[in-house]
């Protein structure tokens, strides 16, 4: 089975501004060749791409195979796939999908509750229960803005604050709630956990976004140090 | 020993040769060999007046090397020609008609291997495409190179660059010329790269039949997309494509199956062998349909679990043909998304015939249509799986 | 049903700029005695108050999912749909002197069946029927428990006197109202040890309640009960509904259930199983007997096909026989849209758009469209 290794694209715009050539990236192995696009498979996104013409370009360019768990439906959303993924342990998708499922259905009961209980029509029109809009919220509201690297100095490691992109800290803030999940109590089901624990990131409170500030706070005290990215 | 005949002269007007097999050179050191330029051995020529040049050890053992990889090549065609006419005779064809085809069936009917690996098997080749090549004699007697660039040690590759660059200079020139009469470089030509890519770096060392390294591979591909984003690069397009070549290889088409109609006039259309990882599916999908679904003799409930289900409606749902058709599938082996997934490929491809072609496309894009090679990824020694590594120790 | 139009993902705050999304109502019937459903309101939902509910089905009787959906809700709505209707007018058209009709309720699992029960039991109950009423017989059967003692009056029978006990509250809570009107009492002897005596004449409650007080006897009593109430109903004095859910587990081969002396028991080998096998003869009238097969109540063990003569066996069905089949379908699409506009209507489903998918996806089997919404 062929396996072919994966560069980096050349004519990258590298983040830094140094490096005219693109270095070689530790290699990727992938069984499609490199010249292969991932795929498009929201009905949604392939209409905007018929609409401004680049799917013309796309005429000639192979496309990888689509995933198992993307499809095209409306139920489907790319950053609650990529959660399931990161609460995967084991490589057990079932488990980790139900259980995220759980949650959801925990999240509607609570948010549900509340709606019903509340009398003030403009405090119940504010009251958000789809599942999915509070995680995307909570989320976003737990992305961090730097994150800290050790950058050496005459023998000794600084931790120098330094920008992420926003792929990066989505991953940050979806992996602290998982880790956070590791220190919940015993008694308490994972989904209970985790339900209150969105519904309250999506209010701007919750263990996470502390995580999050307790980040900023750190970058903010190691705000010297920051010239040493450049040297 | 014919070649030997091969005048001087002739050699000296080859300079600049490209990569060719070595087909001609001379032997200037005609030491001991009493009846060079004969073809009958029993006429005695006169001996000529040996004059010991001075070559060096170095440059005759080459040209020997040269010699005997000549003689080697010739003897090699020889015996494939012969060997081609003997294969034909033996299984009866016509040997003037005789293509490679016909060779490679002849090798496997006669030579059936169980072997795995298809490089291993039997097989007959011209020459050419199973010895590697070698480049033409570089310098002439006296050790003078006949490529400018000889001295960098890849000539060819290195010619390929300069060409790059002097052919940039063009370009500059002639947009500024353009300029200079206000106009600007039709911006409607300018050459876009959607479609191709870029020779390989396997591909540019058969071409060069030089060895690279990733470096100057890479060195290569910058200067020629150098060479493409000028705005003027249309005027040598056809420099361009000699080292460009398509992304989707016409070998990777599958073809569609047919379109079979049943005794009462429904039509459909069958798939058979449908694969992912190990799970193998034949799927029929008949066209005026009401959204009946039998897997293995039953419906959806045939998977409890809810991706697969979800992977099974994914082509019906993106084609909105979910109450349009009927599907019949067979599946065996794997697991669970294995299945599914063999399941998704067949009703996507079967679908192909029952939409438009801008669907087709659309469902080329949204990754239907492409078989899912990714297998299991076997353990390594050295190594816990096939990734994790043994826990690091450090005494 | 509201005609809607398509807008993808709505919250309950945010008010799009495009077209606003009309959140649909399901389709209600007003008519909140059964008695009164026909097939207009077939695909509707109707309420039932929560005196009833409570009254009815405390005890068991309900599906646990559905009984977290209307705590969610704060309301049961059951959908009145076709297999029901059928029963219930089978009910009303019955002849009382003939002996009971035998109405067997089957489908795949999640199609509805249990509902369908709720529904008939609700209707028995306004008609003034006693119920005697089997929630779910693997719950008999299932579990390991403690107490399992071999009966000293029926022979090579098992008794399980705290799941006795537990059926006689649930049996007192739905009838209890209904036996003080009825004024029904034994009509003979029953000698429970040398000191304990139910004579002659006592109400049935007392009965019960004796069993209840004495789990010992409790197996017992509820054999006594029924052959009292079959006497009664024969006497014209009464009506009866024998409704049983999970029918098909008196058949199973097994249980988990062990003695003191560590001897797993067959489910026939215990004293409840006959009591309920014995229930649903035709040896008495004035009353119908309703059942329900469900591939579940199999315990994992019979898992080809949803069909009755699969589930009982050779010897359930020849118990059975002759009965009435009625088949409880998925959702129509009628149904299926109703339901899901009942969803969107609870603010249950947030994600509109995708009925398609959904029908696909659950082959319109209820209880998995439930499972699938939860999380949507």
């Amino acid at each position: 089975m062929a396996l072919f290794v994966k560069h980096l694209r050349l004519g990258l715009i590298v983040k830094h501004g140094f490096h005219p050539l693109p270095q070689l990236t530790a290699a990727k192995y992938s069984v499609y060749p490199p010249h292969y696009v991932e795929p498009v498979f929201k009905k949604q996104d392939i209409d905007k791409l018929q609409e401004s013409g680049e799917i013309e370009n796309y005429k000639l360019v192979p496309f990888k195979a689509a995933r198992s768990n993307d499809t095209c439906s409306v139920f489907h959303d790319p950053l609650v796939s990529k959660f399931i993924n990161y609460m995967l342990k084991k490589g057990q998708k079932k488990i980790a999908r139900q259980v995220l499922e759980n949650t959801f259905e925990k999240i509607k009961r609570l948010q549900l509750a509340k709606y019903n209980r509340e009398t003030d029509p403009e405090r119940k029109a504010s009251i958000i229960i789809d599942p999915v809009i509070i995680f995307k919220k909570a989320v976003s509201n737990c992305k961090p803005l730097l994150k800290l690297t050790a950058v050496k100095r005459g023998g000794s490691y600084y931790q120098v604050p330094v920008p992420i992109t926003d792929k990066e800290s989505t991953f940050y803030a979806m992996r602290w709630f998982v880790h956070c999940g590791r220190e919940k109590d015993k008694a308490v089901s994972f989904a209970d956990f985790m339900a209150s624990e969105l519904i309250n990131a999506s209010n701007n409170d919750g263990r996470v976004f502390k995580k999050k500030l307790d980040l900023h706070k750190l970058c903010e005290a190691n705000r010297a140090y920051a010239h040493y990215r450049w040297s | 020993m014919m070649l030997m005949q091969r005048l001087f002269p002739n050699l000296v007007t080859n300079k600049l040769c490209s990569a060719k097999i070595l087909t001609n050179f001379v032997l200037r050191c005609t030491y001991g060999l009493n009846n060079v330029g004969s073809d009958d051995p029993g006429v005695e020529i006169p001996e000529k007046k040996i004059v010991e040049e001075k070559t060096s050890l170095a440059m005759r053992a080459y040209l020997q090397r040269a010699t005997q990889y000549n003689s080697f090549m010739d003897q090699q065609i020889h015996e494939y020609k012969i060997g081609k006419r003997h294969l034909a005779n033996m299984m009866g064809v016509d040997p003037e008609t005789f293509t490679q085809k016909d060779i490679d069936a002849a090798i496997g009917y006669l030579f059936p291997s169980g072997l795995y690996d298809p490089k291993a098997r039997p097989l007959m080749r011209p020459p050419s495409e199973v010895f590697p090549p070698k480049k033409d004699a570089e310098f002439d007697e006296s050790g003078r190179p006949f490529h400018v660039f000889f001295y960098t040690g890849k000539p060819n590759f290195y010619s390929i660059l300069h060409n790059i660059a002097t052919k940039l200079v063009e370009l500059n020139k002639f947009e500024d010329s353009l300029r200079k009469n206000n106009i600007l470089p039709d911006a409607d030509k300018k050459l876009t790269s959607f479609g191709s890519q870029w020779l390989s770096k396997e591909d540019l060392e058969k071409k060069t039949v030089e060895r690279l390294s990733d470096h100057e591979y890479k060195h290569f591909v910058v200067a020629i997309e150098r060479l493409l984003n000028h705005a003027c690069a249309y005027k040598l397009t056809e420099f361009i494509s000699e080292y460009q070549k398509p992304m989707i290889s016409t070998k990777s088409i599958v073809e569609s199956s047919p379109v079979l109609y049943t005794k009462d006039g429904r039509a459909y259309v069958t798939v058979k062998d449908c694969p992912r990882k190990d799970a193998r599916a034949d799927v029929t999908v008949y066209y005026p349909g009401t959204g009946k679904l039998s897997i293995n003799g039953k419906g959806i409930e045939f998977f409890d679990y809810i991706q697969a289900r979800e992977q099974i409606l994914f082509p019906l749902l993106f084609t909105d043909m979910i109450d349009k058709v009927d599907i019949e599938a067979t599946v065996s082996g794997g697991g669970v998304s294995g299945k599914a997934g063999a399941i998704r490929f067949g009703i996507s491809w079967c679908l192909c015939s029952f939409v438009d072609p801008e669907v087709v496309e659309r469902m080329r894009i949204a990754g239907l249509l492409q078989k899912d090679y990714r297998r299991r990824e076997r353990k390594k020694p050295g190594q816990a799986r096939a990734r994790r590594k043994f826990t690091w120790k450090k005494r | 049903m509201r005609a809607y139009r398509r807008v993808c993902n709505y919250a309950t705050a945010a008010i799009k700029q495009e077209a606003q999304y009309q959140i649909p109502t399901a389709a209600r019937t007003d008519k909140t005695n059964p008695a009164d459903h026909d097939h207009h309101d077939e695909s509707k939902f109707y309420t039932i108050d929560p005196k009833t509910i409570t009254s009815l089905f405390q005890m068991g009787g309900l599906p646990k999912p559905f009984t977290e959906q209307t705590q969610m809700f704060a309301e049961t709505a059951l959908m009145v749909r076709k297999p029901a209707l059928e029963v219930i007018r089978g009910l009303k058209l019955a002849d009382y002197q003939k002996p009971v009709i035998r109405y067997l309720l089957y489908g795949q699992t999640g199609s509805g069946k249990s509902l369908s029960l709720a529904h008939i039991l609700h209707y028995a109950h306004n008609s003034k029927f006693i119920l005697y009423h089997i929630p779910y017989v693997p719950i008999w059967l299932k579990y390991d428990r403690k107490e399992v003692n071999w009966s000293t009056t029926k022979n090579g029978l098992a008794d399980i006197p705290l799941i006795a006990a537990q059926w006689l509250k649930h049996f007192k809570h739905q009838n209890e109202v209904l036996l003080n009107e009825l004024n029904l009492t034994t009509s003979q002897d029953y000698v429970w040890s040398i000191r304990e005596t139910t004579p002659k004449g006592t109400i049935l409650n007392e009965l019960i309640t004796h069993g209840i007080n004495r789990a010992k006897y409790a197996c017992d009593c509820m054999d006594i009960l029924l052959n009292e109430l079959k006497a009664h109903c024969s006497n014209n004095k009464c009506k009866m509904l024998v409704a049983v859910d999970g029918f098909n587990a008196f058949f199973n081969e097994k249980t988990d259930l062990k003695t003191e002396d560590r001897v797993r028991v067959t489910p026939q080998q215990i004293s409840m199983v006959q009591t309920g096998l014995s229930a649903v003869l035709s040896d008495w009238n004035n009353g119908a007997v309703v059942m329900v097969t469900s591939p579940r109540a199999a315990l994992n063990t019979k898992r080809e096909s949803h069909l009755p003569i699969y589930l009982c066996g050779r010897q359930g069905f020849e118990h059975i026989d002759p009965f009435i089949p009625v088949m409880v379908p998925e959702l129509t699409t009628t149904e299926f849209n109703n339901m899901l506009d009942y969803y969107e209507e609870k603010r249950w489903l947030q994600k509109t758009g995708g009925r398609k998918e959904l029908e696909f996806l659950t082959s319109r089997l209820p209880a998995e469209l439930m499972a699938r919404c939860a999380s949507l």
